[in-house]
């Protein structure tokens, strides 16, 4: 038996089909669009994260860079100040020395201004050495860290501030990049400490072990508003956050005015 | 009283010919030899076998450490001293450790190097004011002794109340590390092993 359909029923049921296709069409479509939307604001929000990962990457490479460049350039010009123009001026001071003692006899009227001649050269000797020692340690190159920061310490004229440093090594030393950085850090922190603390008291502590590097220099001096970013970079401290960055390390700052400043240092040794 | 003999090693020819020019003038001694090589200085002083070995402490093939060691050891009875230009204390202590009776800087003038060769020939030390008072000062600060610094009383404060590094770290606004690195300091420098041994040792001194 066949159920006969009127066809008026049959339109009608026709148009019902329709109509919910396309609701359900439009509600897929919007549905797409919306997932499209967030999918694309995603991917975009990714591709911010690559590229800020890239541009701190390259900035981090450019650093290491700066300061790989920099601390060859030293070393290089140290030496030559060392061997060159140091060698240059003892020798040329020498051959004074030995020309003052002929003057005595042959031409006592030109003692005086060799004499002042003679003292010049003797300064820019110790100027020479000077600037040389400021570059690059010879210590440093030689003896390694704890000794070159004993040196540095010892160096120090201040009669109102009393410097300790204490070191522990128990691991074999490092390598003579890693500590000549350091020494750079510590040797910053030190100098703001000198310079801006007012302190009376400076703490410099070194320890070497299985660990890594640590490194604490912590003075009882006026202290500064870490949140004052001009003050934080004026104090040389973004040169010392460049060079520990470089050593793949961190650093802490901590100080806040009346409290006095704390640097301390952590390498990890890989 | 024959002259005293003199051989000079330098890596510099002019500083080698300075020196031979200030020498010539002083009565009693006299320069028997030279060498711009420690090394080759190490065969010639076989047969020269001077009073006096004038030497610098920088020198590329050799350090002037090394050469005054081995010179030392062959030829005992040749007293060293040591021309440089630097006064770093450490190069001097290993100067000395090496063997020698005598360290001047390059830039000394001709009084101090008779001073120093006089001294140096009738077997005393000489060592230039420079150089004693960069030896002075570091004997003075290896004797000062250790201290707690005020933060690191601070933190022993803290350990005292039993906070844990993480608490320590937020009041100080440092990294727990740090923390770690403060207690491992404080351990060191009172020369405890835990924290009931830092509070008797804080206790008794009235630390806190």
């Amino acid at each position: 038996m066949y159920q006969i359909i009127p066809p008026l029923l049959f339109i009608h049921l026709q148009i019902n089909y329709g109509l919910s296709a396309i609701i359900i069409i439009c509600f897929i479509f919007i549905l797409s669009v919306g997932f499209g939307y967030l999918f694309y604001n995603y991917y975009l929000l990714k591709q911010l994260v690559v590229v800020q990962n890239a541009v701190i990457k390259q900035q981090i490479a450019a650093t290491t860079g700066i300061i790989h460049a920099e601390e060859n350039e030293r070393r290089r010009i140290a030496g030559d100040l060392h061997d060159g123009v140091g060698q240059l001026l003892s020798a040329t001071k020498m051959n004074l020395d030995a020309l003052l003692e002929r003057l005595r006899v042959i031409a006592p009227e030109n003692l005086e201004l060799t004499t002042k001649t003679i003292f010049m050269v003797d300064e820019g000797c110790r100027e020479v050495r000077a600037i040389a020692h400021q570059m690059m340690p010879n210590v440093l190159l030689k003896a390694g860290l704890v000794p070159a920061l004993r040196d540095f310490v010892n160096k120090i004229e201040s009669r109102s501030l009393k410097i300790v440093l204490e070191a522990v090594v128990l691991e074999k030393q490092l390598n003579s990049n890693t500590e000549i950085v350091l020494y750079r850090v510590v040797q910053e922190a030190v100098n703001n400490a000198v310079k801006h603390a007012g302190a009376s008291l400076l703490d410099i502590q070194l320890t070497i072990d299985g660990d890594g590097v640590s490194v604490t220099v912590e003075d009882n001096g006026q202290g500064f508003d870490t949140s004052k970013r001009t003050k934080f970079e004026g104090l040389g401290l973004k040169n010392i956050v460049a060079r520990v960055t470089y050593l793949k390390g961190t650093v802490d700052i901590s100080s806040s005015p009346g409290m006095g400043t704390l640097v301390a240092i952590l390498i990890p040794l890989t | 009283m024959s002259a005293k003999s003199i051989f000079i090693v330098d890596d510099h020819q002019m500083v080698i010919d300075g020196l031979k020019l200030i020498i010539s003038t002083i009565p009693g001694f006299q320069i028997i030899g030279e060498s711009t090589s420690a090394v080759r200085a190490l065969d010639m002083l076989a047969t020269t076998s001077p009073d006096i070995l004038l030497t610098d402490v920088s020198m590329p093939e050799m350090s002037g450490i090394e050469f005054t060691r081995l010179v030392k050891k062959k030829y005992p009875q040749i007293k060293v001293l040591a021309l440089s230009m630097f006064s770093e204390s450490q190069v001097v202590a290993e100067m000395i450790d090496a063997g020698i009776s005598g360290y001047i800087l390059k830039n000394t003038g001709k009084q101090e190097l008779i001073e120093a060769l006089g001294k140096v020939s009738i077997g005393e030390n000489y060592f230039g004011p420079d150089i004693t008072l960069q030896l002075m000062k570091s004997f003075k600060r290896s004797q000062e002794e250790s201290r707690l610094t005020d933060r690191e009383i601070e933190i022993i404060r803290m350990i005292e109340q039993d906070f844990g590094n993480k608490r320590i770290a937020d009041m100080l606004f440092i990294s727990e590390r740090t923390v770690e690195t403060h207690r491992k300091n404080i351990l060191r420098k009172t020369n405890t092993q835990s924290v009931v041994g830092l509070l008797k040792y804080a206790y008794e001194r009235k630390i806190i």
